[in-house]
């Protein structure tokens, strides 16, 4: 298993915005990780990615407890996240948005901006690359995002909602890279809302509710789940009222 | 061709130098040769907070503190002990580099305008700490450094040995600025300064990076001090550690562009010319009107070229350049 999540929670106050959730993540699946609004998915990524620590539970990469770890020591340990608001430098150019990515690997700077060129030609966002971040729509924001943690060079790569906002075309453009980079052997978790997408590229799907993991199966048998379906569309006597 | 581009990179800095080297032959008259060296003396000191405030985007208020540590350090022990003020140097810079340590630690957890109210604070507490220390630092009376001049002492017979100091002084920091500039370190203080959460997750370990821009922004800082009490040879809590003082670093590099290798130069250019030539003009009549001219640089820089003046200069090579395409 290349990620473990045992038993963790965090809690807000009083309330329990992630509670005792588990799930491993064999290497080179690709998890999807859905749920209703405020379900709990961007606090686990959180989480995961040392943000913030777990009040309770561990989280173990390739065996490794990293959930006592700060966020960029988790990065360099090899566990890349994109955020669901994008945070791209807005006052540095494309390639050196992700040329810090890079660095992480490559510290010397010629290197790590040749790498960084590779990278926008994987993502398809190397035309332009001496535009800045504050310049681009929000398709190559998400897509610069997406390339700037892929330089980190991950073993796991946490996307969260890396579609949102996108039109069709664009979408299809963003299913393209994410199977390119399940070829290049990294394990992905995708949360995305758009049900047809996440069932198409998962191999597995986790669902939470209210902080709990509440589903965790294949594409097929999780959307036929009944508490699945109670969680998304609400209890059987409220849908005949 | 790896060579020639290298080469290319260091042109202008050559040739500013060059012009520098020949403006110190041309300007002989004494009240312009200390604008000439007040204007580099500047330009390195606001270089060298640019490294923190522009390249890490930490908007430090407290640098004067840091040229008054750099000062009294040198300045005591000369006059205390006779040690040369080339060794006052190094024990500055080991001064200033520990205490920007002790302080930038628990302030760099304040972000934007807090942190730069911290530092302002710091600031102040060290000049009231020189002011009320009287039997180290004779308080506001202040310290005279007798005239000795010799190469050993840094002073000059000639006022030109200062302005080919301050010169180096100034070479010294912009060699250092650029090198940072063009390395993995000045990626990861640009990352961190437009945004830290992004920067931790690209596995930048953002507390030490900015404390190492931090510690070698205010040695450069203590360095300066130390030339400056060997210039005037006169030293005072208010009159090197005023926190009018920090904020002129400050505004010199937001004038000329904050964050870039040049601005700062550029605004200390523009700026002590222009104040101190106001100054001596206006006289008495105008006490502090050079603040005025000062305070209305600003706006317009800040209205026509908010990035500063070497950002407009590029935006306007871009629109040149796109035309021409």
């Amino acid at each position: 298993m290349i990620l473990d999540v045992k038993n963790v929670s965090k809690r807000f106050g009083g309330l329990w915005a992630v509670k005792n959730v588990s799930f491993s993540i064999a290497e080179n699946e690709i998890i999807g990780l859905i749920g209703p609004n405020g379900a709990g998915k961007t606090t686990l990524f959180n989480l995961i990615s040392g943000y913030f620590p777990p009040n309770e539970g561990q989280v173990l990469l390739n065996g490794e407890v990293i959930s006592n770890l700060p966020a960029h020591k988790i990065c360099q340990k090899g566990l890349a996240r994109t955020f669901q608001l994008v945070r791209p430098f807005p006052d540095l150019t494309v390639l050196d948005n992700v040329a810090v990515g890079s660095l992480a690997r490559y510290p010397r700077l010629p290197e790590a901006l040749k790498k960084a060129e590779e990278i926008l030609e994987f993502v398809e966002l190397d035309k332009g690359k001496k535009r800045f971040g504050s310049e681009l729509t929000i398709a190559e924001r998400k897509r610069l995002e997406l390339a700037r943690a892929l330089a980190t060079e991950p073993k796991v790569l946490m996307l969260d909602e890396v579609m949102a906002g996108l039109n069709n075309t664009e979408v299809n453009e963003m299913l393209k890279i994410i199977r390119a980079i399940q070829k290049k052997n990294i394990t992905l978790v995708v949360i995305e809302h758009i049900m047809a997408v996440i069932m198409s590229v998962s191999d597995r799907i986790v669902v939470m509710n209210e902080g709990e993991k509440i589903a965790d199966g294949i594409p097929k048998d999780v959307a036929n789940d009944p508490t699945v379906i109670k969680a998304y569309l609400g209890e059987e006597e409220l849908d005949l009222a | 061709m790896e060579f020639l581009k290298q080469r290319g990179k260091s042109f202008p800095m050559v040739a500013f130098f060059a012009v520098m080297i020949i403006l110190s032959f041309i300007i002989k008259n004494g009240f312009y040769q200390h604008i000439f060296i007040l204007t580099l003396f500047y330009a390195g000191m606001s270089s060298a907070w640019n490294i923190v405030g522009g390249y890490a985007g930490q908007l430090s208020l407290g640098h004067a503190a840091y040229m008054g540590i750099g000062a009294y350090t040198a300045t005591l022990l000369y006059l205390k002990m006779g040690v040369s003020p080339w060794i006052g140097i190094i024990a500055a810079i080991i001064i200033a580099a520990a205490v920007s340590a002790l302080i930038s630690y628990p302030s760099f957890k304040l972000h934007g305008t807090f942190f730069a109210m911290s530092t302002l604070a710091f600031g102040e507490v060290m000049r009231i700490i020189a002011n009320y220390w009287r039997g180290l630092t004779n308080g506001s009376v202040g310290l005279s450094i007798p005239f000795k001049p010799s190469l050993a002492h840094l002073m000059f017979e000639e006022r030109v040995g200062y302005v080919y100091f301050a010169m180096i002084f100034l070479a010294v920091v912009l060699v250092i600025s650029s090198r940072i500039k063009e390395s993995r370190a000045g990626y990861y203080l640009n990352a961190i300064r437009e945004n830290e959460i992004a920067a931790r997750s690209l596995g930048i370990n953002t507390s030490l990076y900015k404390l190492y821009a931090s510690v070698i922004s205010a040695s450069l800082a203590a360095v300066g001090g130390v030339f400056y009490a060997f210039y005037i040879l006169y030293i005072d809590p208010s009159g090197l550690m005023d926190s009018a003082i920090s904020i002129q670093f400050t505004l010199m590099a937001i004038i000329g562009g904050l964050g870039t290798l040049w601005g700062p130069v550029v605004g200390a250019i523009l700026i002590i010319p222009l104040s101190e030539f106001m100054r001596a003009w206006l006289g008495g009549v105008g006490q502090g009107l050079h603040l005025v001219i000062y305070g209305l640089i600003m706006v317009v820089v800040v209205i026509v070229s908010p990035g500063g003046l070497i950002n407009g200069y590029k935006v306007i090579i871009r629109k040149i350049k796109k035309i021409k395409a």
